[in-house]
């Protein structure tokens, strides 16, 4: 009987290993699992690669600055869904290429917002190109920077449209948030946007 | 200091010729292994003389690292199904890996030699 080494850890292996894909290692895994090895062994196997720091050598600093860009962008997410939770009111920066406030300060759940929209990355570019991702995510918080000013443009007619909201007695707020929700998600869809689109370029995306 | 120049220091440290002891070790294995040798055979060979668990990905890191100071070098095999249509990659000693290892070894048994610390009794 075949047996299959466990699916969780294969994707992580395939996926979140910095640096291009080792198809050799995934294989060897895949042959050593095999031959009688338990699934702690794989996942100490699969661990032990992707924290292996000769990985972010090999993939170098454009890697790392992606990663650590995604990891202060998604902490800045983190506060917009704290809020939009806990109902609290919003703290938006504005001199700050840092959409929101103080990212870096909420130290709690940095690990699942980081690993959440990277993993959706990752899954749809295969372990590509995180200069790709780079890219993306330096125009989506340019497109954030700028944003500001746009709004200020639009401030009356916006005053003018919230009035019409308020007294057909819609959620104001909740809208707003939406609004900041969507305006926080910008960075990564560019980037998804921006990945995809190189991918097409190297003919390598699935229709 | 900028992220780039971090990364040069670590590229050129990488570069240096001399042996780590895990890259020493994965080196006498492949040669005791001779032709055809991957990441299995070589980590098993070295888990046997070791009597430790060897983490295949830091089998590779080091491959890759000998790789690059041209100790080693490697050929791709074909997929094969019970690898999921994974190739293996195979590595064999090149005649400069072969040198470093014996200046190593000279090194080492110079060293070694004369100690009383290590005459007589069991590591």
């Amino acid at each position: 009987m075949k047996v299959t080494p466990p699916t969780m850890a294969t994707w992580v292996l395939e996926h979140l290993v910095l640096g291009d894909r080792n198809e050799a290692l995934e294989g060897d895994l895949l042959e050593e699992f095999q031959r009688r090895r338990s699934a702690t062994w794989y996942w100490r196997q699969v661990l032990g690669a992707v924290l292996n720091f000769s990985n972010v050598l090999r993939a170098g600093w454009v890697t790392v600055c992606a990663v650590v860009f995604a990891a202060v962008w998604v902490c800045g997410l983190c506060v917009i869904v704290r809020c939009f939770i806990g109902h609290l009111p919003l703290q938006t920066a504005t001199d700050n290429w840092i959409p929101y406030g103080h990212p870096i300060a909420i130290p709690e759940g940095i690990v699942f917002y980081l690993a959440a929209p990277l993993s959706v990355y990752l899954a749809l570019s295969r372990n590509l190109c995180l200069r790709a991702f780079t890219i993306g995510l330096g125009a989506g918080v340019l497109a954030i920077a700028t944003l500001p000013s746009l709004q200020s443009l639009l401030a009356t007619p916006l005053s003018n449209f919230l009035g019409y909201l308020r007294a057909n007695h819609w959620n104001v707020m909740l809208w707003l948030r939406c609004f900041d929700l969507l305006q926080g998600s910008l960075p990564l869809l560019v980037a998804i946007w921006a990945a995809a689109l190189s991918k097409i370029k190297m003919g390598t995306l699935d229709p | 200091m900028p992220a780039r120049h971090f990364f040069v220091i670590l590229d050129e440290m990488a570069k240096r010729e001399y042996l780590g002891e895990f890259e020493l070790t994965v080196l006498l294995a492949l040669l005791r292994l001779g032709e055809d040798a991957y990441g299995v055979p070589i980590a098993r060979e070295i888990e046997a003389s070791s009597g430790r668990e060897v983490g295949i990905a830091s089998v590779y890191a080091a491959l890759d690292r000998l790789e690059r100071k041209g100790f080693v070098n490697s050929r791709r095999g074909e997929p094969t199904p019970e690898r999921g249509g994974r190739a293996k990659r195979f590595f064999r000693v090149t005649a400069l890996g072969l040198r470093q290892v014996r200046k190593t070894q000279k090194t080492l048994v110079a060293l070694w030699r004369g100690l009383p610390q290590l005459d007589g009794g069991e590591a």
